[in-house]
């Protein structure tokens, strides 16, 4: 009994948020996650609403559920379910792909006695603030290294970005101390081995940021498919939802030059609620994903390991 | 000094790297076109829609039909309506290589002056005399660029009219005369009085509703030069030909206001400037179409007991966009252009072929219900994806089921009914003005919603965005398009 810690006593005591601030801040979280969440279960609402329902109006609260939506997915799905598998794959082994380069790259940088140190940093540092644009990188991919219509086309032009080196290159610099680097120099540690069993073991909250980011990045996009895929039965989930969205604004733009055939085209598109359960599939994995890369945000692994 | 030469030197090894790499890929493309290339040429076609799930199957098909009557072969590759856009940008800025593709009225000129697309000259055309010979001379002269020709358009409905339709029933209950119910000013009482007979009953009913788009063929009267800025253009039948800021012309200024005033009144719909679904059911509503539909909208409606009435609120009118709606355009690096034409002449006047096109493989896709008048039935859940109206005309296309089979007859009578515009022929090049044309589409592009249906009092949001546009550019644009009409129509 007497071991245990109350709230009052011992550093909590000094280290507590008055209780009013602390009442503020709650409330402003409460604020900012319920911004957060709204949406999300407002798309879910409609998603379950009946079609009927919702030319009255969108409701929190539909007047009649339905799953229509979701079985038009289900028939839908000699296309969904590809995109689904190859946005998966996608994901996986390009934030894979991603996280060893970058991190490589990064490690590499850091250390100071590698002598092409400067010239790659200013390398890396120069396309993070001005970039080629669009017609030559697509120019690169597509005729020079030929990457049209491969699955590669979506993993390799955004599996490093110079942003994600610099963070790892400070990151390393930062809190890595050279006095560990070396100490494994002298008790023989081959340079790989340093990086493998010293470097990347603390290093994890630096890893799990840029995995996050890299695992964010590949399942959201849509861009690389639009550009490098002609085939639209390779497209990502991302894309296959993108185009369904712009097709609706393509056929309303151009609906006065395409003639009678445009009203039959709209009335087969498929309708909002149908779009909404895309999205709705596409939130699912990712927003589990999140939890698994939170758990590696720990700071203060290598406090203590050096005395200077 | 030696680190630098070093490091010189590990770019100068680099780049002899990637140049080795370059030369074997260019070279491998090169030999693969020429091994096909010597007995069936295979041409890179590209179109829009959604792609079919047998694709293949229907393009092997396609390729048959075609390798055997005029020699030559198609890969088909196909863009989806949204990404189509920016997949031809990066195609044509790249010159990425393609034989023939589909454009239209937002794309052409553009690729037209970026230098991408090849000439069809006359003497092209002389091969190819089931063009010439399906088109008319209109249609020719509305897909041409400062008097040259870079793409064979589609003969379709190429005028535009507009009709209204109505729900016979309502027609009938309020005793309305449809044919003096044209303008939105006609209009005005009569949608009042079903307000107040329906919207008794249920106070959610709207017997006007729009999306965001606003009222369909409102401001056809006005041809936008092909600039897809429907602010700027030259009324069809003004013979000075004069370019003039559309939104600010008293007739447009007056729908708006009463467009308005329905919004306020409860007669449309509140969210018409965010709607992008519209309800199957619609008391009135405007929309392209030709005589004779009455029943298939009436199916479309929900409301198969009952039945439509079509009034005609606008056209037919040729415009160079109408025209311009559908076109194949053959790249400037094509091989086969000769090749090219010869399968645009087939699958414009060969229904074998246009079917497939349309409606993909027989058997699998669709079914014919009668051959011999060209009357086709889609087998459910095989949809083909591919919209027939891009690819080419609708004369030799056969109909779905339940579409009059004299479709054609009735669009042909349009088109040859069809008003000119003042300015057919001419195309804007927009060259000069391009960085305008840009910033005064991004300002229509923020407003757009609210003028057109009317959700901001117009009489406060027009002047701002003309403001706006003016700033951003706009007169000089009208400036521009003036002195090229004026150049053009001089002699």
């Amino acid at each position: 009994m007497t071991t245990k810690v109350t709230y009052q006593s011992g550093l909590e005591k000094f280290n507590r948020i008055k209780p009013g601030t602390n009442v503020l801040f709650n409330f402003i979280f409460l604020i900012l996650a319920i911004m957060c969440v709204v949406p999300v279960l407002f798309v879910l609402m409609i998603s379950l609403t009946s079609e009927k329902a919702l030319e009255n109006g969108y409701q929190f609260i539909p007047k009649e559920f339905s799953f229509e939506a979701y079985k038009f997915l289900a028939q839908q799905g000699h296309l969904i379910f590809p995109a689904l598998g190859i946005s998966v794959f996608v994901t996986v082994v390009g934030t894979v792909i991603g996280v060893i380069l970058t991190t490589t790259l990064g490690y590499v940088l850091s250390r100071r006695e590698y002598k092409l140190n400067k010239l790659l940093t200013w390398m890396v540092f120069i396309p993070m603030v001005f970039n080629g644009g669009m017609v030559s990188s697509y120019y690169i991919n597509t005729n020079l290294l030929h990457l049209k219509d491969s699955v590669w086309a979506l993993i390799l032009p955004i599996a490093v970005s110079s942003f994600n080196v610099i963070i790892c290159r400070t990151y390393f610099r930062t809190t890595i101390p050279d006095s560990v680097i070396e100490s494994a120099k002298i008790d023989g540690a081959s340079e790989l081995r340093i990086y493998f069993r010293i470097v990347l073991p603390l290093s994890l909250p630096v890893l799990a940021t840029i995995g996050l980011f890299l695992c964010f990045g590949y399942w959201n996009d849509w861009f690389q498919s639009m550009l490098y895929i002609d085939n639209q039965r390779m497209y990502s989930l991302q894309a296959l939802l993108n185009m369904t969205m712009q097709n609706v604004e393509y056929l309303s733009k151009n609906r006065a030059f395409m003639g009678v055939e445009a009203a039959q085209l709209v009335a087969n598109l498929p309708k909002e609620g149908s779009r909404m359960a895309i999205a709705i599939l596409i939130i699912l994995p990712i927003a589990c994903a999140y939890p698994f890369f939170q758990k590696y945000f720990i700071s203060g692994l290598t406090v203590g390991s050096v005395k200077e | 000094m030696k680190k630098i030469t070093r490091i010189l030197s590990g770019f100068c090894a680099a780049a002899l790297m990637t140049s080795s790499l370059a030369g074997c890929q260019t070279k491998n493309a090169s030999s693969d076109v020429k091994t096909s290339g010597k007995e069936i040429p295979t041409l890179t076609v590209w179109t829009i829609g959604n792609q079919p799930k047998n694709l293949d199957e229907g393009l092997a098909a396609m390729n048959d039909y075609t390798a055997k009557k005029i020699g030559v072969k198609i890969n088909l590759k196909v863009a989806g309506w949204g990404d189509w856009e920016t997949k031809m940008n990066q195609i044509i800025n790249t010159s990425e290589y393609f034989d023939f593709m589909f454009s239209d009225n937002t794309k052409y000129a553009q690729q037209v002056s970026q230098g991408a697309l090849a000439e069809i000259t006359d003497e092209d055309l002389k091969a190819v005399p089931g063009l010439t010979k399906l088109i008319p001379e209109d249609v020719w002269s509305g897909a041409k660029i400062k008097g040259k020709l870079y793409a064979i358009p589609a003969y379709k409905d190429s005028a535009q009219t507009e009709y209204w339709i109505w729900d016979e029933a309502i027609v009938k209950k309020y005793h309305i005369d449809t044919k003096n119910a044209i303008t939105l000013k006609q209009l005005d009482p009569i949608l009042r009085e079903i307000k107040k007979g329906e919207g008794a009953k249920n106070k959610n009913f709207y017997p006007f509703i729009v999306d965001f788009d606003g009222v369909k063929g409102m401001l056809m009267n006005y041809d936008d030069m092909t600039l897809g800025l429907p602010t700027i253009g030259v009324r069809v039948d003004d013979p000075e030909r004069k370019v003039v800021s559309v939104l600010e012309q008293p007739e447009v200024m007056e729908d708006l206001s009463i467009l308005h005033s329905w919004m306020e009144d409860g007669i449309m719909n509140k969210d018409a400037a965010i709607c992008t679904e519209l309800p199957r059911y619609r008391t009135v509503f405007s929309t392209q179409a030709y005589p004779g539909l009455e029943k298939s909208f009436a199916i479309n409606m929900d409301i198969s007991d009952g039945n439509t009435v079509m009034e005609k609120m606008a056209g037919p009118v040729y415009t160079n966009s109408t025209i311009q709606g559908s076109l194949q355009v053959i790249s400037k690096q094509s091989k086969y252009k000769a090749e090219c034409l010869k399968y645009l002449e087939l699958l414009n006047t060969d229904r074998t072929l246009r079917d497939m096109w349309s409606y993909g493989k027989e058997g699998v896709n669709f079914n014919y219900v009668d051959k011999e008048k060209g009357v086709v039935k889609r087998v459910i859940g095989m949809d083909w994806g591919l919209p027939g109206y891009a690819q080419g005309t609708s004369a030799t296309r056969s109909v779905d089921e339940g579409v009059p089979t004299d479709q054609w007859e009735q669009i042909k009578k349009l088109n040859e009914a069809a008003e000119k515009s003042v300015i057919l022929g001419f195309t804007f090049d927009r060259e000069p003005v391009r960085n305008e044309v840009q910033n005064v589409r991004a300002v229509w592009d923020k407003y757009k919603n609210n003028v057109k249906t009317g959700a901001k009092d117009p009489h406060e949001i027009v002047p701002q965005v003309i403001q706006e546009m003016k700033a951003a550019g706009m007169d000089k644009i009208i400036a521009e398009a003036q002195k090229q009409i004026d150049e053009q129509f001089k002699k």
